[in-house]
């Protein structure tokens, strides 16, 4: 039994056993859909004789009723005004097109958070993010509109080929990125993400390095693909968080939806459903599978740092990309300190740090940009 | 031969309607053909003609270089595809693709599955009055000349009530979260 078999079944009305349920269903989870479908049918397309079972004279005769004379001339009209609204589209693309340039809101100018990130676009330039920039960039018929700490791709850019930007967040910004297609990307401190232009062939792919939480616009005939150092991550429209840094092992927590995950060393896969957890392991890179509450692991999007028997390594890590700043463990006993509890993101990190304190059997001194861990 | 196919597909392009003739004449038989492989008699007429209507009204867009025969079959690839997620949609089989799906998929997804056949009929009653007409007879295995008679309308009108009707589930079922797997089958 085959899924065209099952197809042909379903095509003429006929009932399914529960074998061919089985069979349909898991094709229809596994999100292929179309091409499967029309693979399923390319046999079929081959080595046509003309049928004489079927009324073509009647059925060409219905036709040209259709297609008479008398309804071509509004079908003409129609495509005519098609036309002329494609003439003055490309008109306010045109005029549109011009870079403006502006500065943005600097709200947050002097505190550790403001935006900090630069855009490297497929020629090789680099905008920085800080402030002062153009809030309309043209790049190749799309436009980038950057607001505040948004980076927004808008009209659909009329390239052929994948031609890639980098957004790259330094360490103490974090931005907000809405690509081509829809899909919104939240960039944490100290990451990057490669993405193109335009997602032209028959799949969206990104290149991550750090941590983003992802909710993915829908289009089931173009997976979307988030490729890290060790993690293959593809969905067709969902929500989930990547944290891949280079000095930590790689986690993704899905919100919603479904994801496929292969291993990028072993080969291995595992399907996540929302709730679940999947860590590399850093030494033998197996997939360890667990149950989070997503809500902590997406806290940072909403200006919180949550923690749930973390680490104080763990913490301090978040807090050294968060504030730039560097930590001294001066017993690496504290380190292995478990830390539960709610952060706000925005405040100074001298408060930060004092609500560690008092929660806590550590204390800190900091000193420029380095802070030192003690017992108290 | 193939010189003279190639005036007849221009000709065709520039809008000449006994162009068309000659082509449904020659290629008509072939993809009634392709059609019996996969659907009933009355389907298949049913997808002959509608997938001439397309190449008709889409004539400018043809590039005459291009193999008319794997065009027209792509066309009515996708018209079949169109019909095979219609049948999903009836009845008969929607009950039971939810039971099959349900027990396909992992706890949280469940709940999603479980009232797919009440939010599909609840979205149906939202629609508009002639939609919502159209479409429940469509679920209750109607055929759209069927649907004409029995509310009195022409066909081409049945048909353009059940694309707006779809399109608008589409959209209606996607809020839902129902996205995951009806992407599929809309």
């Amino acid at each position: 039994m085959t899924l065209k078999s099952v197809i042909k079944r379903v095509l003429i009305g006929e009932e399914l056993d529960a074998e061919e349920w089985h069979l349909l269903s898991s094709w229809l989870l596994s999100q292929k859909g179309k091409e499967d479908f029309f693979e399923a049918l390319q046999e079929d397309a081959e080595d046509l004789q003309a049928d004489m079972s079927l009324n073509y004279d009647a059925l060409l005769e219905r036709l040209q009723k259709e297609i008479a004379p008398a309804q071509i001339i509004p079908t003409d009209r129609r495509i005519r005004r098609r036309l002329w609204w494609a003439a003055s589209a490309v008109i306010a693309i045109g005029l549109f097109g011009t870079i403006y340039l502006s500065t943005i809101r600097s709200a947050n100018e002097e505190t550790p958070f403001s935006p900090k990130a630069v855009l490297t676009l497929a020629d090789g330039s680099d905008i920085a993010l800080d402030r002062n920039q153009p809030e309309v960039i043209r790049q190749e018929g799309a436009e980038i509109h950057i607001r505040d700490n948004r980076v927004n791709y808008r009209s659909k850019p009329e390239v052929d080929s994948e031609q890639h930007n980098l957004l790259s967040v330094k360490r103490g910004g974090e931005y907000t990125l809405t690509l081509e297609d829809g899909t919104v990307v939240w960039l944490n401190s100290d990451s990057r993400l490669k993405y193109p232009l335009k997602f032209t062939g028959n799949e969206r792919r990104v290149v991550l390095e750090g941590e983003a939480f992802f909710d993915v616009s829908s289009d089931p005939d173009k997976p979307f693909i988030v490729e890290t150092r060790n993690q293959k991550i593809e969905v067709l429209g969902t929500q989930f968080n990547v944290c891949a840094y280079t000095d930590e092992p790689t986690v993704t927590t899905l919100v919603e939806g479904s994801i496929d995950l292969t291993s990028s060393v072993t080969g291995k896969q595992h399907r996540l459903i929302p709730g679940e957890q999947v860590r590399t392991d850093p030494a033998s890179e197996e997939l360890i599978v667990s149950r989070v509450n997503v809500a902590n692991i997406i806290a940072w999007t909403q200006g919180k740092f949550v923690f749930d028997d973390n680490t104080l390594e763990q913490v301090m890590r978040k807090l050294e990309r968060w504030y730039d700043i560097q930590v001294d463990y001066m017993d690496p006993a504290t380190k292995e300190i478990a830390f539960k509890g709610n952060l706000p993101r925005y405040v100074e990190l001298e408060t930060l740090l004092e609500m560690i304190t008092k929660i806590s059997s550590v204390q800190f001194t900091v000193k420029d940009k380095k802070v030192s861990v003690f017992f108290k | 031969m193939e010189c003279d196919e190639r005036i007849l597909l221009s000709q065709f392009k520039s809008g000449d309607r006994r162009a068309f003739d000659r082509l449904f004449k020659l290629y008509a038989p072939r993809l009634g053909s392709f059609c019996l492989r996969l659907i009933n008699p009355s389907d298949a007429e049913e997808i002959v003609q509608y997938t001439f209507l397309k190449l008709w009204e889409n004539r400018e867009k043809f590039d005459i270089e291009q193999n008319f025969n794997t065009y027209m079959v792509a066309i009515a690839k996708n018209l079949i595809y169109d019909l095979f997620r219609q049948q999903l949609l009836k009845d008969r089989y929607c009950q039971k693709l939810q039971e099959a799906l349900r027990e396909q998929m992992s706890v949280d997804n469940k709940l999603y599955a479980d009232n797919l056949h009440e939010v599909m009929i609840s979205s149906i009653n939202k629609l508009p009055d002639q939609q919502r007409e159209v479409m429940s007879l469509k679920i209750k295995e109607f055929n759209n000349e069927e649907i004409a008679e029995l509310l009195g309308i022409s066909k081409r009108t049945v048909e353009a009530h059940l694309n707006k009707a779809y399109k608008k589930l589409r959209i209606d079922l996607k809020e839902t979260r129902y996205c995951l797997f009806l992407s599929l089958l809309f």
